[in-house]
Parts: structure tokens; C-alpha cells; sequence
């Protein structure tokens, strides 16, 4: 056994040499980085003619073709999604509309059945003196400025709000109709011991309050289309 | 511009005038309204009292008259009348009709007739004749001017010659 230290280092000086600076140094600039090759006419590499472009075919013309569109990742992406200054309006206004419709039709309700006291038209009396004034004001207010500026009906958020009504007061008149018509059957039967005729009047107060919604801003919206 | 918004005045104001009519509706019974709850409230305290004077079988004697049981401050809208000896005629008089009557359940049970859930919608009215109960009972639903109920016990079928 060799008890000189030195043996080890000797030992290590003979080891095959794993790095030499120079090759290593000119296989980063011409593998690793090929984009930063200097250019051509630098001393260091030989000025080389360039070599004859290969044979081509003469392609037929072809229609001439879109960019492709941009990587999702480059596109600016709104994080936060708001409403225009109108369209805020057109939410109050939403809000009003269907409290007001709920207030005029359970009043009407009230009326058609024969129910004029105090404990039942109060509540419905509240949602009117309420809704009816706000809804006035902003509806008359956006009209005007529809007249004004005509772009303004084709303002995103006011679609997106008169869609929820029209969505809303569909599905409302859809199921009265429904109803009806159950109730009908149910008479028929014997089953249904309620007046009909009330029934109808009843029918009739949600299709005129839901339907009326409905058509004006069907009629609205396929105005602008 | 000021013509195309004339007719949305028209029906706006339409809905407003409605609503006045409404509110003056509510308004003239307003007073009728808040007396009629405070006979209510009269006669259901006297109801306790007259129940825990003689039991909720009415199991002892009718009091002869309303000071006989401790109630000395009864309005002039409620009158008490023995009518046996186990047996009381109690009558309250209302100024407005009450039931319970809903006008958004009724519209919630007309479209959820549409979606199979409904069920047949009928506000409870006022049974016209008398109630006869064993113990007094003052019922929310009313009509319009007197309401009696009479109240017998259950002894006073069996020993009507006490």
C-alpha cells in the first residue's frame, strides 16, 4: 500500500483531461448558439460565396393567405369584466322593471279577486311608489339618449341586460301557459274545485304584465338586427 | 325626438295613476285598518284570560260577565254573553274584511301549476256561521262586522242540569 500522499494527486494528474477550454469554447458559438453567429464577413470565419439556392418548383398562385392570429398567451385578456356607464343604467333599470312588474301584477291580482283590503295591496303598494318613478326616470333618460346616439342601443351591457328580461318574462309567460292549461284539464276532471273563470282572469293579469315585457323588448331587440 | 317619447309617457303615466288609485285605497282603510288590530289584539288577550279562567274544556262555571272573570277593559267592539251555564256567546266586530289572501303566492302557484308543482290555490274565506269550540279562539280571518263565536264545554253535554 502506498502511504505517500503524493500518489493520490499524482494518480489524478494522469486522469484523461474532461474539459479543454478551446473546443468547448468553439462548441458554444457554433452549436449552442447559432443565432449569435457573427456575420459573415467577420475575419474570423472564411468568406464563403453562398451556396446556389436549390431547384424550385414555380408553385401555382394561390389565394393569398390571413396571418395566422396571435398565440393565446399574447393576446391581452381583460381579468376584470365591467359594465358601461349605460349599461349600469340599463341594470338599475332591469331591477326596477321587475320589481314594478311584480308589484303591478300581484295590485292587479289583488283587484281581479275581490281583495281590496289594507294587508294585501300594502306590500304591493310599497314595490309601486318605489319602482314605478326609478323606472320612469331611467327609462325615459336611456331613451332619450337612444334617440340621440342610435349606437347606443347596440351597447353590449344593454343587450345583456333587455336579454335577461326577454329570457325572464319567456320562461314566466311559457309555465302561466302551462299552467293554464293544467288547470284546465284539472277542471275537467273534477280535481280543480277553484272558479275557472278566476283562474283565466288570473292567467290573464301575468300574460299581460310578463307578455307586454316580453313583446316590447322582442320588438326592441329585432328593431336593431 | 319629444314626440316618439309622448306615447312611453302615456303608458308610464297609465301605471302611475294606478298606483295613485291604489294608494288611496290603502290609505282610507289605513285607520280602519289599525282598528280593527287593536281589536284583535283585545280579543285575543281576553281569550287567554277567559281560557285560563275556566279551563280549555271549559271545565268549570261561564263567568256572568267579563268583570266576573278580571277583565274590566274591554272595547266596546267585543261583547260577551252567557249563554249556559257552562256555555258563552263571545262576538268581536271588525271594521274591513281579512283572509289570507296573497296575491304573489297565488302568481307563484299559477306558474308552478306550470312545472307540475302547483296546487289549487284558494284563499281561506270566513266561515259564515258561528264557530263552537270548548275554549275561545280568536281567528285571524274575518269578515266585515260581527263575528261571534259560542263556546260550550264538554260537561255541558253531560250535566246540563248543574
Amino acid at each position: 500500500m502506498d502511504n505517500n500522499p503524493k500518489s493520490d494527486y499524482h494518480e489524478y494528474e494522469h486522469q484523461p483531461a474532461a474539459f479543454t477550454p478551446s473546443e468547448n469554447l468553439t462548441d458554444m458559438a457554433t452549436a449552442e448558439r447559432p443565432h449569435h453567429r457573427p456575420p459573415e464577413h467577420h475575419s474570423f470565419y472564411p468568406q464563403t460565396p453562398p451556396p446556389p439556392p436549390p431547384p424550385t418548383r414555380v408553385a401555382p398562385p394561390q389565394d393569398p393567405i390571413p396571418n395566422p392570429p396571435a398565440p393565446q398567451s399574447m393576446v391581452p385578456q381583460p381579468v376584470v369584466k365591467v359594465l358601461s356607464p349605460r349599461g349600469v343604467e340599463y341594470v338599475f333599470m332591469t331591477i326596477a322593471l321587475v320589481t314594478g312588474a311584480i308589484g303591478l301584477a300581484s295590485a292587479l291580482l289583488a283587484v281581479v279577486n275581490g281583495n281590496y283590503s289594507f294587508s294585501v295591496l300594502y306590500f304591493p303598494l310599497a314595490l309601486l311608489l318605489v319602482s314605478v318613478p326609478v323606472f320612469s326616470w331611467l327609462f325615459l333618460r336611456l331613451k332619450q339618449a337612444e334617440l340621440l346616439d342610435p349606437a347606443a342601443r347596440l351597447d353590449a351591457s344593454k343587450r345583456r341586460s333587455t336579454q335577461f328580461i326577454q329570457i325572464s318574462s319567456f320562461v314566466v309567460c311559457f309555465f302561466t301557459l302551462i299552467g293554464f292549461l293544467a288547470t284546465i284539464f284539472a277542471k275537467l276532471s273534477g280535481s280543480y274545485s277553484g272558479s275557472i273563470m278566476k283562474v283565466i282572469l288570473d292567467v290573464l293579469v301575468i300574460l299581460v304584465v310578463a307578455g307586454g315585457v316580453l313583446f316590447y323588448y322582442w320588438r326592441d331587440e329585432h328593431r336593431l338586427s | 325626438m319629444q314626440r316618439s317619447l309622448t306615447k312611453y309617457r302615456i303608458g308610464l303615466g297609465i301605471i302611475g295613476l294606478f298606483t295613485l288609485v291604489i294608494l288611496a285605497v290603502v290609505l282610507v282603510q289605513a285607520s280602519a285598518t289599525r282598528q280593527d288590530q287593536k281589536t284583535e289584539d283585545s280579543a285575543n288577550n281576553i281569550a287567554t284570560e277567559l281560557n285560563n279562567y275556566n279551563g280549555y274544556s271549559l271545565t268549570g262555571p261561564a263567568p256572568n260577565s267579563l268583570p266576573e272573570a278580571g277583565i274590566n277593559n274591554a272595547p266596546s267592539t267585543i261583547s260577551y254573553t252567557k249563554t249556559g251555564r257552562h256555555s258563552y256567546r263571545f262576538c268581536v266586530t271588525y271594521k274591513l274584511t281579512s283572509n289570507d289572501f296573497s296575491a304573489s303566492s297565488l302568481a307563484q302557484n299559477v306558474v308552478a301549476r306550470g312545472v307540475g308543482a302547483g296546487t289549487n290555490y284558494n284563499a281561506n274565506q270566513y266561515y259564515q256561521g258561528s264557530y263552537s269550540y270548548s275554549y275561545l279562539y280568536i281567528n285571524p280571518i274575518h269578515h266585515k262586522g260581527v263575528n261571534c263565536q259560542d263556546v260550550s264545554g264538554y260537561t255541558a253535554n253531560f250535566n246540563s242540569s248543574i
